[in-house]
C-alpha cells in the first residue's frame, strides 16, 4: 500500500511537470488580424467599409431589385431554360412576394450592417482607437459617419 | 489505474507561388524568378499559417473482481485553443460496469447458456470545431474603397465574435447484453443506447442588429438519438467438411431535435433551413425544427398536374392550388432522409476445399430527394442540354410537363429509398501442395457492389446520411463502381 501511495504521488506530479510545456490556450493568429490586436492607422480605410458594403444594395437579391422589378421599369421573366431562381423575381413583379424572397432580408441586413459599422466606427473614433489623419478633426469624421448612418436608416 | 497528460500543438503552413513564361523548362521549380509573369505583375503568390493547441489530463481506473464484476471509470479534462476565452476547458467523465453472469455460482448447473454478460455505461465525449479562430472577431481587407482618387483596402470586420464558443458534448448511456448459447454455437448481443448531443456546434442565423453579420458559429442546438442494435452469429452447420456461419446485424435509430437556443441567443422561429437545391430552383432542402427529427425534406407537396401541364400543389389549407400561386407557408414536411432501420446479413460457407462468402446489407424507412430527376426530367431543361429519357413521360398518368413549366422542388421528386444490396460475393478454392516451395495456394473470384434491389429510380439509393441534409442525392454524382477480382494467394 505504501508503494502504491508512492505511485499515486508520482502520477499526481506528472501533469504538473509536463504542464510546464506551454499550457496557454490563447489563440495565436498569423494570417488573420482581430479587432483586439489590430492597430488602426488609417481612419479612412476604417470608415470606408461603411461605403463599400453599400455596393451590395445594387445586387439581384437586394434593394435594387425591390425598387425596379416591383415597378414596370424592369421585368425579369424566366429565360427559356427555366432560370427563375424559384420565382423570386416573378413574385416581386406580380406583387406576391413572401417571406422566402431574399431581397427584403438581404436589404435589411446590408442596411443594418451599415448602421452597426457606423456606430462602431463612431465609438472607435471617439475613444481614440481610430486616430484621425493629420489636418482632419475627429468631429468631422464622426459627422461623416453619422450621415452615412442616417443614409442606412433612411 | 492510469493517469496522463497530453499536449498537442498543430501548426499549419501553406505557401505557394506561381510564375510562367520561363525561357526554359530546365529550371523546374528551382529558379522561380526566371519567368516573366511575375515581372508583369500577373503571377500570384500566397502564404497562410494557423495554429491550435489541445491539452488533456486524463485518469482511468479499471477494476475486476473475480472475473464477475468489472468496473471502468475515467475522466478527461480537455482544453482547446479553438474555443472562446470564457470556455477553453471541458470535463468528460465516463463510467461503465459489467456483470459476467455466467461466472456466478448459480449458473453452474445451467446447460445451454455458455456465455452471459450484462454491461452498462455512461459517458460524455467532446467535439471541437475543425478550424481555429472561430470565436474571434476577425478583420479582412478583401474590399476596396476609393479615397482621394486612390483605391484603399477597407478594414472589414468579417465575423461575429463569440467568447462563449465551447465544447460540443455528447452524452451517451447504453446498456447491453452479450450471450452465447450451446457452446457458443450461437453468440450475439443486444444494445440499447440513448445519445444526447448538447451545445451543437453550427453556424446559426442571428439577427442584424445586434450582430454585425447574420451568422455566427455557436453552440445552441441539442439533439437526441435513441436506438437498439441486435447482433446474432450462428454456426449453423459445423461438420468437418461442411461449415456454414451466418450473422445478422440489425439496428434502428430515432432522432429528435430538442432545442435550438442558447442562453445568449434564441432562434425565435424555432427552426432553420439547410442545404440548397442550387440554381435555378434556389430553395433550401431540409428544415431542422424543434421536436422534429433531422432530415425532414421541406418543400411543396405536389398532388396533380393541370390540363396545360403545370403543377398543382396542396396549399396550406389542404386545398389544391396552381404552382404559380405558391406561398412559403404552403411548404410541408414531404419526407425524411434518415434511414430508420439498417440490416446486415453475412454468410460464410465452406465445403471441403471450397469456400463462399456473401455479404449483404440494406437500409429501410427513408426517402431520397432525386435531384437528377428534378433537374433533367423536365422539358424546360432542353434549352440547356441533355435530358433524361423520362422527361416527356406522363406525370400522374395525365400528360407530360409543359415546355415552360419551370423547375420546382416538389414531393414528386421525393422517392422511397429502401434498398438491399449484395455487397460482396467471394468464391475461393484452396489447394494444398506438398514437397514444393509453395505450400498453399488459394484461387478466388470476388465481386463487389454486385446487385441493388430497390424501387428508387436514381443511380444508387445509398446516399449520404450524415449532416443536416441526409437523403440528398447529388445532381452530379459519380456512380458507385462494380468490381470483379480474380486472384490467387500463395503461402510459402
Amino acid at each position: 500500500m505504501k508503494r502504491m501511495k508512492k505511485y499515486i504521488l508520482a502520477l499526481a506530479f506528472v501533469p504538473t511537470v509536463l504542464g510546464a510545456c506551454n499550457s496557454n490556450l490563447d489563440e495565436i493568429v498569423y494570417s488573420d488580424v482581430t479587432e483586439q490586436n489590430y492597430t488602426y492607422d488609417n481612419a479612412l480605410a476604417a470608415m470606408g467599409i461603411v461605403y463599400a458594403n453599400m455596393r451590395s444594395l445594387f445586387g439581384h437579391t437586394n434593394f435594387y431589385m425591390v425598387q425596379e422589378t416591383t415597378s414596370d421599369e424592369l421585368v425579369m421573366p424566366a429565360n427559356p431554360s427555366g432560370w427563375d431562381d424559384g420565382g423570386i423575381f416573378k413574385r416581386l413583379h406580380l406583387h406576391t412576394w413572401n417571406s422566402e424572397n431574399p431581397q427584403l432580408l438581404n436589404m435589411w441586413n446590408v442596411l443594418y450592417r451599415g448602421v452597426t459599422n457606423s456606430n462602431r466606427v463612431i465609438s472607435q473614433l471617439e475613444s481614440g482607437k481610430i486616430p484621425p489623419p493629420a489636418g482632419v478633426t475627429k468631429e468631422a469624421l464622426v459627422a461623416e459617419m453619422r450621415a452615412a448612418r442616417a443614409f442606412s436608416t433612411g | 489505474m492510469l493517469g496522463g497528460y497530453s499536449w498537442r500543438q498543430t501548426n499549419y503552413q501553406d505557401y505557394w507561388m506561381q510564375n510562367w513564361d520561363f525561357p526554359t523548362d530546365d529550371f523546374s521549380y528551382n529558379n522561380i524568378g526566371a519567368g516573366l509573369a511575375l515581372a508583369r505583375g500577373e503571377a500570384p503568390q500566397n502564404s497562410y499559417q494557423s495554429s491550435n493547441k489541445l491539452i488533456g489530463y486524463f485518469f482511468r481506473l479499471n477494476y475486476s473482481f473475480q472475473n464477475k464484476y468489472l468496473l471502468m471509470a475515467s475522466i478527461r479534462r480537455e482544453g482547446s485553443s479553438k474555443f472562446g476565452v470564457n470556455n477553453k476547458y471541458g470535463n468528460f467523465p465516463a463510467v461503465s460496469a459489467g456483470w459476467n453472469i455466467r461466472n456466478e455460482g448459480f449458473m453452474d448447473g445451467v446447460k445451454g447458456i455458455s456465455a452471459l454478460k450484462l454491461r452498462g455505461g455512461y459517458g460524455i465525449t467532446g467535439t471541437e470545431p475543425n478550424d481555429p479562430y472561430m470565436s474571434l472577431n476577425r478583420l479582412n481587407f478583401d474590399t476596396y474603397i476609393l479615397v482621394n482618387g486612390q483605391w484603399v483596402q477597407a478594414i472589414n470586420p468579417s465575423t461575429n465574435a463569440n467568447p462563449d464558443l465551447r465544447w460540443e458534448k455528447k452524452e451517451e448511456a447504453n446498456i447491453g447484453l452479450d450471450y452465447g448459447l450451446w457452446n457458443n454455437r450461437v453468440t450475439g448481443s443486444i444494445d440499447l443506447y440513448k445519445r444526447t448531443t448538447r451545445d451543437l456546434l453550427l453556424d446559426y442565423s442571428v439577427p442584424t442588429p445586434p450582430y454585425l453579420y447574420n451568422t455566427i458559429r455557436a453552440n445552441a442546438a441539442s439533439m437526441e438519438n435513441k436506438g437498439i442494435e441486435f447482433q446474432v452469429n450462428v454456426a449453423a452447420i459445423d461438420h468437418k467438411d461442411f461449415k456454414w456461419n451466418t450473422s445478422v446485424n440489425y439496428s434502428t435509430n430515432k432522432n429528435n431535435c430538442c432545442s435550438l437556443s442558447d442562453k445568449n441567443f434564441q432562434l425565435a422561429a424555432g427552426y432553420f433551413d439547410a442545404g440548397t437545391t442550387e440554381e435555378p430552383i434556389q430553395q433550401a432542402v431540409s428544415r431542422i425544427q424543434i421536436g422534429q427529427p433531422i432530415g425532414n425534406f421541406w418543400g411543396f407537396k405536389s398532388i396533380d398536374i393541370d390540363e396545360n401541364g403545370y403543377w398543382v400543389i396542396e396549399g396550406k389549407d389542404g386545398n389544391a392550388k396552381p404552382i404559380a400561386q405558391q406561398q412559403a407557408d404552403d411548404k410541408k414536411i414531404i419526407g425524411n432522409g434518415l434511414p430508420k432501420h439498417y440490416l446486415n446479413f453475412n454468410n460464410t460457407v465452406s465445403y471441403k476445399n471450397f469456400d463462399l462468402n456473401v455479404t449483404m446489407r440494406g437500409a429501410f424507412g427513408f426517402q431520397i430527394l432525386n435531384t437528377p430527376r428534378m433537374f433533367y426530367a423536365a422539358p424546360v431543361m432542353l434549352t440547356r442540354g441533355n435530358l433524361l429519357t423520362s422527361a416527356y413521360d406522363k406525370v400522374y398518368g395525365k400528360r407530360a410537363l409543359a415546355d415552360d413549366q419551370s423547375l420546382n422542388y416538389l414531393s414528386y421528386y421525393i422517392e422511397d429509398g429502401d434498398y438491399w444490396k449484395i455487397d460482396n460475393v467471394t468464391v475461393g478454392y484452396n489447394i494444398k501442395l506438398k514437397n514444393v516451395a509453395v505450400r498453399g495456394l488459394r484461387v478466388y473470384v470476388s465481386g463487389s457492389n454486385l446487385a441493388t434491389i430497390t424501387k428508387y429510380s436514381g443511380i444508387d439509393p445509398e446516399v449520404g446520411v450524415t449532416g443536416l441534409t441526409p437523403g440528398f442525392d447529388d445532381r452530379t454524382r459519380y456512380p458507385a463502381t462494380t468490381t470483379y477480382t480474380l486472384g490467387a494467394s500463395f503461402t510459402f
